[in-house]
């Protein structure tokens, strides 16, 4: 640079702006030329533009003598900002904060959904159990030989026959073979409604005998001239008669039939109890 | 840089929806297998029990005597089953002590089913739904203990329960 004061060319770096020649500090940028330097280190695409007219006149260059004094013409320019930085300024702002709250959404959904989903579905499922444990269905009582509705088909148990003994049919010690008629009737149609439960029956001692499924059954029925009734006997005929056989203790003369009306998309509800207490006595023997 | 940043942020907010979406679904599907309670559940109470002495007659006539320093507890439940789905496993109940010298032996009394008799399988008793039932469990404790424990689980899902029994009123 030259010394403003005795003209002298010198390195400004080396001499850290002190004319070597006559000692006189001389400052090597003025103010624009320090805001122009710190946009140029720190934001890209910043000009100062120089004012034209009012004030910052004069070549810049700003010197301090030995002497004091203070040098005229200091070249101040205002800096004047373009609009289209602004803009630009606040689009990079804008797309920032969208992508801040986006963030927050996202761990926040995260957090809250999941600690939502462990408590609340835990307190739900909770809910759901106890209502279905707590139920207790009322027991509707049948006589024998009374017709009864029983979901969409009206039922009758019509009879209970003993069917043979443990030495007589080959059944498990202590046990023998009981079986009841009932008689049906509905609209035939296909559908669970129509649909007749697997029966079961308890005796006094409160043991409980699933019914002999009508499979297996069918067989020996029709050696007893005592035809199964299908489970599914009324989805196919509006009509329906047959017999269902159980296991029973040998030394019991009285149990209960029951049959479970169920409700639910998969019938996984005992609604009500249908219970129709019966007695075999010895003339009943097929 | 902006459309990155604008980019990145929906991609996020499509997760957060999504993931929001399956949490929903989840509880929505626990609550209906919790509803079709395809398991029975039972629940167990304990009655009272009885001090048979060193010998007991089983159901088959078959008289047992009891180890020296040991009696034959009967012991009675109720069995309930709460839910609606029937139990086939009304035997799960077993007895624990402090030590295995305490109960050496335990029965519960029924009937022993021959599998090659003709329909065999319609002779075991199991729990309908909304029933409940008494059942009967016969024990040899050694003499002097005052208190045993039963363990049963309501269904395999459960957490097992734990009843204690009190025997010190047969103490002398």
């Amino acid at each position: 640079m030259r010394c403003f004061k005795c003209g002298k060319n010198f390195d400004y770096e080396k001499y850290y702006g002190i004319c070597p020649k006559c000692g006189c500090y001389n400052k090597r940028e003025t103010q624009e030329e320090q805001h122009q330097d710190l946009h140029d280190r720190y934001d890209s695409g910043y000009t100062h533009r120089q004012e034209t007219s009012g004030y910052g006149m004069g070549n810049g260059t700003q010197g301090y003598g030995p002497g004091g004094g203070y040098g005229m013409g200091n070249g101040y320019s205002q800096p004047v900002v373009k609009i289209t930085e602004v803009r630009s300024w606040r689009n990079q702002k804008g797309g920032t904060a969208f992508l801040v709250i986006s963030i927050l959404i996202f761990v926040a959904a995260i957090v809250g959904g999941t600690l939502f989903g462990v408590s609340y579905g835990e307190r739900q499922e909770k809910r759901v159990k106890e209502e279905l444990l707590s139920y207790v269905p009322p027991v509707w009582e049948h006589e024998l030989g009374a017709c009864f509705t029983f979901q969409d088909v009206e039922l009758t148990v019509e009879e209970v026959t003993l069917l043979g003994t443990e030495e007589e049919l080959g059944l498990p010690v202590g046990m023998k073979m009981v079986a009841v008629r009932l008689s049906g009737s509905g609209d035939g149609t296909w559908n669970y409604q129509n649909r007749l439960p697997e029966l079961y029956i308890r005796t006094p001692e409160a043991a409980c005998y699933m019914q002999i499924s009508s499979y297996e059954y069918e067989i020996y029925g029709s050696v007893f001239g005592m035809e199964a009734l299908d489970t599914y006997a009324l989805c196919e005929d509006g009509e329906a008669d047959g017999w269902v056989a159980f296991l029973l203790d040998e030394e019991e003369q009285t149990f209960t039939l029951y049959l479970e009306e169920r409700e639910g998309e998969y019938l996984q509800k005992i609604e009500k109890l249908h219970a129709i207490a019966l007695e075999i006595s010895e003339g009943d023997r097929r | 840089m902006k459309a990155v940043k604008i980019g990145i942020g929906i991609v996020l907010l499509v997760f957060s929806v999504i993931y929001i979406g399956v949490v929903c679904l989840v509880i929505s599907e626990r609550k209906e297998r919790v509803g079709t309670m395809e398991n029975a559940f039972l629940e167990v109470e304990y009655l009272g029990c009885e001090n048979l002495g060193d010998t007991m007659v089983t159901r088959s006539g078959e008289e047992m005597v009891a180890s020296e320093g040991y009696d034959y507890y009967r012991l009675t439940f109720t069995i309930r089953n709460l839910s609606s789905a029937k139990s086939w496993s009304d035997q799960e109940i077993y007895l624990d002590w402090k030590s295995y010298e305490d109960v050496v032996e335990v029965y519960y009394n029924d009937r022993e089913i021959d599998y090659d008799r003709l329909f065999s399988t319609y002779a075991y008793k199991f729990i309908p739904g909304k029933v409940s039932i008494t059942k009967d469990l016969y024990a040899m404790v050694r003499q002097g203990v005052t208190e045993i424990w039963v363990y049963y689980y309501p269904n395999w899902n459960e957490e097992e329960v734990k009843l204690p029994i009190s025997l010190e009123k047969w103490l002398d």
